[in-house]
């Protein structure tokens, strides 16, 4: 199965490529960098996760792109992160017992 | 008389307080996902589906079911004040429905909308009611062949039917077959392109895939539109449409609902194609076309309908036969799955709890809705006002919090994350990416199907053209691809293609 879905993929690629007769227009990365940005800080985050724990990575990871990324003022940005990292883990994992990752140090 | 007694059972199940309060959050959740632009119905299910967890099945899929509704009404608030369409299905709303708020017409516009999907909800789960068992009583018949004669067809007619081209729908479907495959193979146990990563031997999960391509690679492609909207408020007062427009409203409503129950049945994006056609339709048929585009309320109510209309319509071959027709019935198939129950046939006889209280639910949601819609409305668009900078981080976290707490693993969130980068790319190169999504999810339904009736056969192919129900199926699909490939070339003769 999985060699004639290969074969069937690489065979609809060439066709493809054969019908595509207009030239390919340069594709718009304007937004690539906050794209890097974006993908950067999620690898960090999840690298982070299940060591440091949710609460602190989320609370890191939201007061990066709030206060750093997108220059908010730094108080909102610690109060926002603070907020969401907390009361989320008290839903998700405290009331409705889904299990989240915390920290050798219990945080 | 048995459908009765099956629905006074539904009603019972979905009229209790705890199945109502979870179709409220389902409802309120739903439609503040289809306002935001960046997180559609199936992120919103992908986001949600941790937390159903700890729930029985039947409160988890009316809640799920209650955010794919409940994005689709709320898709067109944005579309209507905004013209931004929060839901990919809203999309034919934003004509009409914005030129009538420039016009000061917002809160008819509004109302038509919420009166239309309304109708259109109640009407097509009547048709889902009466549809599904005779469907049902069929499949019982299906063997491996069939099924995978029709899980094929349901994959080409997706392609084939799907916006833009057939070709890279059918690549992106073949994609899909492919990761769908990594995993323990189901007849010889063996681990396939697993990498001696653990993780990968229950194979790779639609919500990680999911919500990679449709949340982490939206927001990546929408992150730097950051500045705050303005957003009409319309009064409560304001909502009520007058004679005239209810007048020119009714006939596309039900026109709308009937396209969008039909095209909903058959595998693709239903909700959005069943709103272009629903749009196109009303335009052909209108004695003054020339009003669409400037305010014309069969604009919004016949596509409004059409959405709605075609959620239900969808449910069937999901209830019906266990076989998705599109990326947000696929997630709903692997919530299901998740709860240990396998949708198809059988389903109405070994679970009619949840098969008839589902169906309620239906019911029951599209009163919430109506609640929610219109005299909140007011509220609703607030959320429009927080600047995008605030919402997208959110969201990220969201993501980040919703894939990790479906398995506890981060692989599963890397998986996410490399599916969002490849996303980002596949939609700058006009790839739609719900085949994909579809692809993941039917390859071990479709391999076992295949390699199960090659059993039967002792390794002879001819099995499917011998046995009549999947040679016709697959005399279809060859027949939809012959013809495809010839309208194709004879378009390029004449050179039409690139016009």
């Amino acid at each position: 199965m999985p060699r004639l879905l290969a074969v069937l993929l690489i065979a609809a690629a060439l066709l493809l490529m054969v019908q595509k007769s207009r030239p390919a227009r340069p594709m718009d990365l304007s937004d690539a960098r906050i794209t890097a940005v974006i993908v950067l800080l999620l690898g960090a985050a999840t690298f982070a996760l299940e060591r440091a724990g949710y609460r602190a990575t989320v609370f890191v990871f939201l007061l990066v792109v709030l206060a750093a990324v997108e220059r908010r003022p730094p108080w909102l940005s610690i109060l926002l992160s603070g907020g969401f990292a907390l009361g989320s883990f008290h839903l998700i994992n405290t009331v409705l017992r889904v299990p989240l990752p915390v920290s050798r140090w219990g945080w | 008389m048995e459908i009765l007694s099956n629905l006074a059972l539904g009603f019972s199940i979905a009229l209790t307080p705890q199945v109502l309060a979870y179709a409220f959050i389902g409802c309120l959740f739903g439609t503040l996902v289809g306002m935001l632009p960046g997180v559609g119905p199936l992120t919103g299910i992908s986001l949600l589906l941790p937390v159903t967890y700890g729930l029985n099945p039947t409160i988890a899929i009316v809640m799920l079911a209650g955010v794919y509704y409940g994005a689709m009404y709320g898709g067109s608030t944005t579309s209507i004040l905004m013209r931004i369409p929060g839901e990919a299905a809203s999309v034919m709303t934003c004509i009409d429905g914005y030129a009538m708020t420039q016009k000061g017409r917002a809160g008819p516009a509004l109302a038509i909308a919420a009166i239309g999907s309304f109708i259109a909800g109640t009407v097509s789960v009547v048709g889902l009611m009466l549809l599904a068992p005779p469907i049902a009583a069929v499949a019982l018949k299906f063997g491996p062949p069939e099924y995978a004669a029709l899980l094929t067809l349901g994959l080409l007619v997706l392609a084939y039917l799907s916006s833009g081209s057939t070709l890279k729908m059918l690549l992106m479907a073949l994609v899909g077959l492919l990761v769908g495959l990594v995993g323990i193979d189901q007849m010889s146990g063996f681990a396939r392109f697993t990498w001696n990563v653990p993780e990968l031997a229950d194979g790779v999960g639609v919500v990680p895939v999911a919500v990679g391509l449709f949340g982490i690679s939206e927001i990546m492609l929408s992150a730097r539109s950051s500045g705050a909207l303005k957003v009409q408020k319309p009064r409560l007062a304001d909502l009520v449409p007058s004679r005239e427009e209810m007048r020119a409203s009714a006939a596309p409503i039900l026109r709308g609902t009937l396209i969008g129950f039909l095209v909903g049945v058959v595998p693709g994006s239903a909700h959005i194609i069943s709103s272009f056609v629903s749009y196109a339709l009303e335009k052909k048929i209108s004695k003054h076309p020339e009003r669409f585009g400037h305010g014309a309320v069969e604009g919004v109510a016949g596509p409004e309908s059409a959405n709605n209309s075609a959620t239900s319509g969808a449910f069937i071959p999901l209830l019906a036969l266990g076989i998705p027709s599109g990326a947000v019935p696929a997630v709903m198939l692997a919530a299901l799955m998740i709860h240990g129950i396998s949708p198809g046939p059988q389903l109405m006889q070994s679970r009619p709890d949840i098969f008839w209280g589902f169906i309620a639910s239906m019911y029951v949601g599209n009163v919430v809705l109506l609640i929610l819609n219109l005299p909140m409305v007011g509220l609703f668009v607030n959320l429009l006002r927080i600047p995008y900078a605030y919402l997208y981080p959110f969201i990220l976290a969201l993501c980040l919090l919703g894939v990790y707490s479906t398995n506890q693993s981060t692989v599963d969130v890397w998986i996410a994350i490399g599916f969002g980068v490849l996303g980002y790319f596949l939609r700058k190169l006009e790839f739609d990416t719900a085949p994909l999504v579809l692809g993941v999810i039917l390859a071990p339904m479709l391999e076992l199907a295949i390699r199960q009736s090659l059993a039967m056969s002792g390794g002879d192919w001819s099995i499917f053209a011998k046995r009549p129900i999947a040679g016709t199926m697959l005399a279809l699909v060859a027949a939809l691809l012959i013809y495809n490939l010839l309208s194709r070339g004879w378009r390029t003769r004449v050179g039409l293609e690139e016009k």
